[in-house]
């Protein structure tokens, strides 16, 4: 049996409530007791079901509140056929009952309205089953609710829902300039597949390829007996150098490899990426 | 006849036994055959990369397949983006680029079939915005399918072709023929799909069936009158398809639920039933009469 889960703030793993949206034919493929933190029968919601609607409304109001200043939210079919009938959502919610007046208000919810209201959720779909998974969406409320106390909501969220799909490689597309890579860096390096991607909404679209071990999603929570190494970085790439993106992926293109190696780092001329070559023979 | 003898059935490929080339029963598509090409994208981590051979002796050639990862694939899978906006805008579903990227090239993959762009209509290449120097391929039709989390299962969620809103821009059938090579180009078993009640896709995808319904009245959907059903997929099903139109039931077969589109109650008691653990099928394509859309629907009891 692996070692109790100990994050960077265990009181969400206290305080607030797993869940997990998943076909029902899929239920069996899913580990639903992630590090031994078992999701509630109740809490695990079958997107085909009519009552299940009220809770997939509240996980698109997440998705907004998150990605709506971005542009990219998402829109409800796209939840419906890119994420709960294909793969799962996993994330963390709280009673609506236990939540403050201008919290409810903010997320839209009707006055006595009790239930499960989600406050992070990552979402993936399989692309090799059953271990290799493309995450598509990781959402947290805690930049809207800065008083609630959710430091770590996304580290643990991915964490643990990487786990409960039982991923083993993960592979993920996001921005050079995200916030979000400050999170997926936090699991170790990331290997560099595009650097530039003209195929996605935003050309500075980096996508990356992450191999999961229990010592790195331990290590994303702020458990502080795990350890993770980075490679040194070679160079950095700055977070709106299209010219530089654009080189490398001419260079991973060609077949050189590249490591995203650590967090962004702030920077006069603005955010800058370490990444490393991959020496190959 | 060519006096090739019948079709033989290996269990995924319809080729003929003596002269291994697409069996002339298929003539009925040759047009399509003959003046398109099928193209894939996927990313070498889809598992559509590993899709098997096509049916009919189709290939697709290197030059045709389509690399999400690849800045030189960027102009195609632009165009691709174009011709959905042309048929899901209307209703209200256009596919965002990151939804293309995240959720159908780099995870699973697109099927269909294009033209050269020298072989292409100039009105037809105005509709998909094809720059006037572009000398690549065109694509008429697509279908996409990603894997679920049970080994076997795709989920096929959008399909469409040109010839829906630019009637003649590509052969007849085209977006039938495109499902029906697509489900063997992803080596699925069981495929799932979503679609209205009131779409005439709705059609094209009961002569794959009968339809297994998994929804009837899905509130998680855009649009509630959305149905979720599966298919399971073999040979005989795909040749059905493409040979056979399903007969429709009498108007009065006593084991039939003519279920009235526009009827809202009625797609959200069969989502009841359904959900109270009944299963149905779907039979047929819908009836219109005047102005009213009726499927047909029967309850499975065995």
């Amino acid at each position: 049996m692996s070692r109790p889960l100990r994050t960077r703030n265990d009181a969400i793993l206290r305080d607030m409530t797993p869940f997990l949206v998943a076909m029902p034919n899929h239920w069996s493929w899913l580990d639903r007791s992630p590090f031994g933190l078992t999701i509630p029968d109740e809490n695990i919601i079958d997107p085909t079901k009519m009552a299940s609607e009220r809770f997939l409304l509240l996980l698109q109001t997440l998705d907004r509140l998150t990605f709506g200043p971005e542009g990219m939210p998402m829109p409800r079919w796209v939840f419906y056929d890119c994420a709960e009938v294909p793969g799962a959502i996993f994330g963390f919610a709280q009673k609506a009952e236990k939540l403050p007046d201008a919290v409810r208000e903010a997320i839209g919810l009707e006055p006595g309205e009790t239930g499960l209201v989600p406050f992070s959720m990552y979402v993936a779909i399989p692309i090799h089953p059953p271990d290799t998974w493309f995450g598509h969406n990781l959402a947290s409320l805690n930049p809207t609710f800065p008083s609630m106390n959710l430091k770590g909501l996304a580290s643990i969220t991915k964490a643990l829902a990487l786990r409960v799909f039982r991923c083993q490689v993960q592979i993920g597309a996001t921005q050079w300039d995200s916030d979000a890579l400050h999170i997926h860096t936090r699991f170790g390096p990331l290997d560099l597949l595009t650097a530039w991607t003209p195929a996605h909404s935003e050309a500075e679209t980096l996508t990356y390829r992450l191999q999961v071990t229990e010592d790195n999603l331990r290590y994303a929570c702020g458990d502080p007996d795990a350890t993770l190494e980075y490679p040194e970085a070679d160079f950095e790439v700055t977070a709106d150098d299209r010219a530089a993106m654009q080189d490398l992926q001419a260079r991973i293109e060609a077949g050189e490899k590249y490591v995203v190696v650590g967090p962004p780092r702030r920077h006069q001329q603005g955010r800058r990426i370490p990444v490393a070559r991959v020496k190959t023979d | 006849m060519t006096g090739c003898g019948p079709p033989v059935d290996r269990g995924i490929d319809l080729f003929c036994v003596l002269c291994h080339t697409a069996c002339v029963e298929h003539d009925r598509y040759r047009r399509i055959i003959d003046t398109c090409q099928p193209y894939l994208v996927t990313s070498a981590y889809g598992t559509a990369a590993e899709s098997g051979r096509l049916p009919f002796g189709l290939e697709i050639k290197p030059e045709l397949c389509f690399d999400p990862h690849r800045v030189a694939s960027g102009p195609f899978l632009h165009t691709l983006q174009r011709l959905d906006e042309l048929t899901f805008g209307p209703v209200g579903m256009p596919m965002p680029r990151w939804v293309f990227y995240d959720c159908a090239e780099v995870p699973g993959g697109i099927f269909g079939f294009a033209r050269p762009a020298s072989e292409v209509p100039l009105w037809v290449r105005y509709a998909l915005d094809v720059p006037d120097d572009y000398e690549g391929p065109v694509p008429l039709s697509l279908y996409v399918a990603i894997p679920m989390v049970e080994p076997g299962s795709w989920h096929t969620y959008t399909m469409c072709s040109l010839n829906e809103v630019a009637p003649g821009a590509g052969p007849a059938n085209l977006a039938l023929f495109t499902q029906a090579v697509g489900l063997r180009a992803f080596s699925m078993q069981l495929a799932y799909g979503t679609t209205q009640w009131r779409s005439y896709k709705l059609g094209d995808h009961a002569r794959f069936g009968p339809l297994d319904l998994i929804t009837a009245w899905t509130p998680a959907h855009s649009d509630p009158t959305t149905l979720t059903f599966t298919i399971p997929v073999n040979a005989r099903r795909i040749e059905d398809a493409l040979e056979i139109e399903p007969a429709r039931p009498a108007v009065d077969d006593p084991v039939i639920r003519w279920i009235d589109c526009d009827e809202h109650s009625q797609l959200r008691a069969l989502q009841a039933d359904i959900e109270a653990g009944r299963r149905f099928q779907i039979v047929a394509g819908p009836v219109i009469d005047g102005s009213y859309t009726r499927v047909p629907v029967r309850e499975v009891t065995s």
